[in-house]
């Protein structure tokens, strides 16, 4: 090795030690119980900084066309980042969607994202929303520009991302890290299951529970409430939309009217319910599947035979439901708004 | 720590690198019409249907580079994705560096993005989104897009519009091309776009814009045009 290679490899090894002090690592805690997730972290390993940005990238309208509609905008964290009080979200010009937007939680155990599971990874989904005419109405290559434009993100790129400037890579990481944080763990159901002091279900709520493990858990699987599949629930298909749900993606007839099966984490607050928030109270959703299953060919398998709850039991599943509500997660802090 | 045992092991790797002398390999994807290199955007005659057709861009990645004698792998780049954009000269140049005594008699890549990569979220250079070869709305890369207008497209303002992609079974669109090629410092590939053209009708064919069986014809076809003379 001559003197000049050596002294390079000094050089380079002194670089590597700051930029291994320059982001502040921060580990993803998985809960307790709970399945190794789906997202892969060694390609995009967490960091505060990252986080940060991601957080204000998230709320921040600059990433739609004119600067009025953010990610917050259809994903309110109080509602657990759904569109509250509309059946089908509103996006740029008060343009109107034709589905309800999704919660955001959990998201680092999910396999596909979007209603039909159009978008195979949690990095590459903001970019639907902000090319759709109808949400942000902008331009991807577009948003990085203006980015690239602002010193507040070409400072806050800098600390989070080293030197190496503002890309649309750099902006899809650190958005997903900011959702990868948007863990839901700490519901009564979750404090009972931990066996937490002096937690414990009602008699009603018990009553619910073992009504829901016997008729709703076959695809609202615990812990995440869901299974991620996608399934025709006996929804009537509304005409005014004509949304044939996952057959858009696949283009396979065996997959007309199937959705994703959305988790229940929080449902107390997600209202309303369904792909195209058809359904305003639970007590709707309950009856649906007690008495308005529409069967047609491609409807789920376990939805086949009805599920028949009488009233108190109805009340008694409503009230299990109930428990699943995280006011911890709903009301913490480091998902808010940034204000600094 | 993790990034310093990397940082040394590949500084040892690029000194043994220099060491195991390679020369440069350069390769050029020259656009032409009838076997006469075009400047895109361009407007060329058809000769089949007497009119012209206006070129206005095309874009292709090209993945996966590999140098291959008989049958087998001599040399492969690694992380090999390159977006070919007809209107950057620089993309069209590929600069490969290959070790010096190596024997090989045809260049192999695939025409488009691997599944794996489609499926491992988001990615740099000129794998970025921002790049306009990304489908938003269905994830995935666009492995080749072809776009123009010609007088028999019944299309708004007669555009054509190919956007070819897909990844995923059944309809996956990503292609292997072989070409035949006789070692040297630079090599010249033309993309013979009259031969596409030769192969469809536009008057049906102007808009695929999803995956499918008729992305999947269409880039069996652009597979072809590629040559070397």
């Amino acid at each position: 090795m001559t003197p000049s290679s050596t002294k390079w490899m000094i050089c380079g090894l002194l670089l590597a030690m700051v930029l291994s002090f320059a982001t502040i690592d921060i580990p993803f805690t998985k809960p307790e119980g709970w399945p190794e997730p789906t997202y892969d972290f060694s390609k995009n390993p967490m960091a505060a900084e990252k986080v940060e940005l991601g957080r204000q990238l998230f709320y921040d309208p600059i990433l739609s066309r004119d600067s009025t509609i953010s990610c917050s905008s259809c994903h309110l964290q109080y509602t657990a980042f759904t569109h509250v009080d509309h059946d089908l979200s509103h996006g740029i010009d008060g343009r109107i969607g034709t589905r309800n937007s999704p919660t955001l939680m959990n998201l680092a155990w999910s396999p596909s994202f979007m209603w039909d599971g159009a978008v195979n990874h949690l990095d590459m989904q903001a970019l639907a929303p902000i090319n759709h005419a109808d949400e942000m109405g902008e331009d991807f290559a577009n948003v990085i520009h203006k980015l690239q434009q602002s010193d507040k993100y070409v400072s806050l790129f800098e600390q989070a991302f080293d030197d190496s400037g503002i890309t649309g890579e750099y902006f899809l990481k650190a958005l997903s890290q900011f959702e990868l944080t948007l863990i839901s763990a700490n519901s009564k159901y979750d404090q009972v299951l931990r066996k937490e002091k002096d937690i414990a279900f009602t008699e009603q709520e018990a009553k619910g529970y073992s009504i829901f493990k016997t008729h709703c858990a076959a695809c609202h699987q615990e812990p995440l409430f869901t299974n991620h599949q996608f399934k025709n629930n006996g929804l009537p298909v509304d005409t005014t939309l004509n949304d044939w749900g996952r057959m858009f993606v696949t283009k396979n007839p065996a997959d007309s009217l199937k959705f994703k099966v959305p988790t229940l984490r929080n449902l107390e607050f997600s209202y309303p319910y369904m792909h195209d928030g058809r359904f305003k109270r639970i007590a709707q959703v309950v009856r649906h599947y007690t008495s308005g299953i529409q069967s047609g060919p491609t409807l789920a398998p376990v939805l086949k035979k009805p599920i028949e709850l009488n009233k108190e039991e109805q009340i008694d599943l409503t009230a299990f439901l109930l428990t699943l509500t995280d006011k911890e997660f709903l009301f913490n802090p480091a998902h808010s708004f940034p204000r600094r | 720590m993790k990034k310093l045992v990397l940082l040394f092991i590949y500084l040892i790797c690029s000194q043994l690198s220099i060491n195991a002398q390679n020369k440069p390999l350069t390769i050029n994807f020259v656009p032409s019409w009838a076997g006469q290199p075009i400047d895109i955007p361009s407007s060329q005659f058809d000769e089949k249907n007497k009119d012209s057709i206006q070129i206005e861009s095309l874009r292709y990645y090209l993945s996966n580079i590999q140098l291959v004698k008989k049958n087998k792998v001599v040399w492969s780049e690694q992380n090999s994705y390159h977006l070919i954009d007809s209107e950057s000269a620089d993309s069209q140049i590929l600069k490969l560096a290959i070790p010096k005594k190596i024997k090989y008699t045809t260049l192999r890549f695939q025409l488009g993005i691997d599944s794996t990569t489609n499926v491992s979220g988001a990615m740099g250079g000129d794998l970025d989104p921002t790049k306009g070869m990304f489908w938003s709305w269905n994830t995935g890369y666009i492995n080749f897009k072809l776009e123009g207008s010609n007088q028999r497209c019944p299309t708004r303002k007669n555009q054509y519009q190919f956007h070819l992609g897909g990844y995923a079974y059944p309809n996956a669109s990503i292609q292997q091309v072989e070409l035949k090629v006789v070692p040297s410092a630079d090599m010249v590939v033309g993309v013979n776009l009259d031969q596409f053209f030769d192969q469809i009708n536009l008057q049906e064919q102007n808009s695929t814009m999803t995956p499918g069986p008729e992305t999947q014809h269409l880039i069996q076809i652009a597979k072809e045009i590629f040559n070397v003379k």
